[in-house]
């Protein structure tokens, strides 16, 4: 998930070169990256939409085949129905139904969405 | 007021001083204990049990293998069952939660590194935490020619889909085949790369998968031997062309002459990809609800059932499978295809362009040359707060099964009170069906017959000779019973290894009912 890639790249190439000297208690370990043409993703930092576009979108855009959408517009109408053109939803709501679940939906956790990205979510949601 | 649920054996006071030591590893931003505001989130909120069956003490998060090796030091000494997931998507299966209370979670969803990807020989190794999502996002920002497979709701993990012998819809629709290559930190904290990898000059990690000797990758899917910590994983090229295409059969007992026609066409690879065989519910509830169509309680009728497939033009049955290729092999092979299905009385012939606005032919068309989506999700607003679980047998490729396999589900699911939701994936040699069991949990009641129901459907099939290749945490026991040739001799053995590689018992007790020497029963 881009937004909990909360790594800079130096961050990364340390991760790696210390995968070089993995030991145990018993043994040294070598490990060593796969192949080669190595290519390391790097990392967006958080934003709220994005957070929004990769967490959210799959299930609550706008138009049929979104989950998310058609539950809203059976259970509060149609003009209800898409999270970002709602003007209702506040932050605090936000928060708990992202951690809680809600109906279908299951809960996301700190380790999908973390607190700091949960808070910007939910207040991108609310100045809708 | 509630008791936190602690791990057997353990003191709050020891629990408390593990926390203490795995926070000095992790950092306290990186190990839950919050009941509410965090642990909550690693309930399995479609299970048939209470949620209390299965709530983690803790979960923690390591970022990297050399943290995974510290945390392991900390539950081998205090002995703490570790309940490993990946990006925590192994819903209908039990999704993030442990199989019993008490476990710490070790979320992998921070390891999300794709390592490499590898345009000319067609892989990409990543971490447990890389989702279909993240892997297709990453291959279009960089103009990639290679497709992924992903199973249907596209957040799940690469690695752990794999791990637990998933399935998607292109041509590398069987993933725990296209592996190559893996790493794995097993319970003393040994790293092991297997195959070509071990050998540390290796160039062919990812392009050969046996190596020398045993070949062990196996032992660590469905399994809580070892801790998969990365994957190489072939990725397939975009072909020159590409056709998808549905056709619809009129009714139930289609089934039959359509599995006698599509499984040596699949055998022969005229149909290349994992094709499905999609039941009318399935297929509908990407654009409609059962109250739609039915207000009445228990199983739909067929009154409403026929109207539903007329309004929506789609079949009792809907059959879908691609072309892959140059244009002129496709057309030569779908004269072939096109007169085996035109045989069938009433069979109707879809391409893309033909269901404009059609969200199920969308999504299909999209999981076939490996674009991920979240569509199928929409199969839970068939009932109200729809929460399902997975009955997945296999079964030999004929008509006579498949039919066989249908009617038992269908009849036992409507005995119950439940609709038939059902998928075919029909695989070389092998039929998998899918019979997605949607109640709603809000019903304390059809909780509990939706729990029954799936413990009958696991009897049935037994008695009939079909076995599940993957259950949900609360039958692990009831279907590893299953598995009992030989006085339980494979159990047996897996009993055996896990007591070698693993002698704490720490690592995911209970996994596929695979249980450490100081858990289990008699």
């Amino acid at each position: 998930m881009i937004v909990i890639r909360s790594f800079i790249l130096i961050v990364l190439c340390s991760i790696l070169l210390a995968c070089g000297e993995q030991s145990t208690e018993n043994t040294e370990q070598k490990t060593k990256p796969y192949g080669a043409n190595k290519v390391v993703t790097t990392v967006a930092p958080p934003d709220a939409k994005k957070i929004y576009d990769l967490n959210c979108l799959p299930c609550h855009a706008e138009g049929p085949g979104h989950a998310g959408t058609m539950r809203l517009a059976r259970r509060l109408g149609e003009d209800k129905s898409v999270l970002t053109q709602r003007d209702d939803l506040n932050a605090d709501y936000v928060k708990i139904v992202v951690r809680q679940g809600f109906s279908l939906m299951p809960p996301f956790r700190p380790t999908e969405i973390s607190d700091s990205e949960l808070n910007a979510l939910a207040e991108y949601l609310a100045a809708k | 007021m509630t008791t936190k649920p602690l791990p057997d054996s353990l003191s709050l006071e020891q629990f408390n001083q593990a926390i203490g030591e795995l926070r000095e590893i992790l950092g306290p931003e990186r190990v839950y204990t919050d009941d509410v505001n965090e642990l909550r989130s690693y309930r399995d909120v479609y299970s048939t049990t209470a949620d209390k069956l299965h709530l983690p003490s803790a979960a923690i998060a390591p970022e990297s293998v050399e943290e995974i090796q510290k945390v392991l030091v900390v539950a081998r000494k205090y002995v703490i069952p570790l309940w490993t997931i990946s990006t925590g998507k192994n819903l209908a299966y039990g999704g993030a939660a442990p199989r019993k209370s008490g476990y710490i979670v070790l979320d992998l969803k921070r390891m999300n590194r794709i390592i490499e990807v590898n345009e000319k020989y067609g892989y990409a190794v990543v971490e447990p935490g890389v989702s279909y999502f993240d892997l297709y996002n990453y291959l279009q920002e960089r103009n990639s020619k290679l497709w992924i497979d992903p199973a249907a709701p596209g957040w799940g993990s690469v690695l752990g889909n794999m791990s637990e012998h998933g399935a998607g819809y292109t041509p590398y629709g069987d993933h725990l085949l296209m592996n190559c290559g893996m790493q794995v930190v097993l319970a003393d904290g040994t790293v092991v790369d297997t195959g070509m990898g071990s050998s540390a000059e290796s160039n062919t990690a990812n392009l050969y998968k046996y190596g020398h000797g045993p070949w062990v990758e196996g032992l660590f899917t469905q399994s809580n031997v070892g801790i998969i910590t990365k994957i190489g994983i072939w990725l397939m090229p975009e072909p020159p062309g590409y056709r998808p295409y549905m056709v619809t059969f009129p009714k139930e007992e289609d089934l039959f002459q359509l599995t006698e026609i599509a499984g040596p066409l699949r055998l022969n690879m005229l149909i290349p990809n994992a094709a499905t065989i999609v039941g009318l519910i399935w297929e509908a509830s990407a654009t409609t609800t059962k109250n739609q169509y039915y207000q009445g309680k228990g199983a739909m009728p067929m009154s409403a059932r026929q109207k539903m497939a007329d309004d929506l033009k789609i079949g009792m049955w809907n059959f879908y499978g691609a072309l892959y290729g140059p244009p002129p092999m496709m057309d030569n092979n779908w004269k072939i295809l096109e007169e085996a299905f035109r045989s069938i009385p009433g069979a109707k012939f879809y391409f893309e362009g033909d269901r404009p606005g059609d969200p199920a032919f969308d999504y299909r068309a999209k999981l076939m040359r490996g674009v991920p989506s979240m569509t199928e999700f929409g199969i839970m607003n068939w009932v109200g707060s729809g929460a399902h679980i997975d009955f997945a047998p296999r079964s030999p490729v004929t008509g006579e099964d498949a039919m066989h396999q249908f009617t038992m589900i269908r009849d036992r699911a409507n005995e119950y009170g439940f609709d038939y939701i059902g998928e075919f994936l029909i695989g070389f040699r092998e039929l998998l069906d899918v019979f997605m069991l949607v109640f709603d949990r809000t019903d304390e009641e059809e909780m509990v017959r939706a729990h029954e129901c799936f413990g009958k459907l696991i009897d049935d099939h037994t008695a009939a000779g079909y076995g599940e290749y993957r259950t949900h945490l609360d039958f692990m026991d009831k279907v590893a019973g299953t598995y009992d040739w030989n006085d339980g001799a494979l159990w047996k053995l897996h009993h055996r290894i896990k007591d070698t590689l693993d002698p704490d018992g720490i690592l995911s007790p209970g996994k596929q009912g695979i249980w450490p020497k100081r858990m289990r029963q008699g």
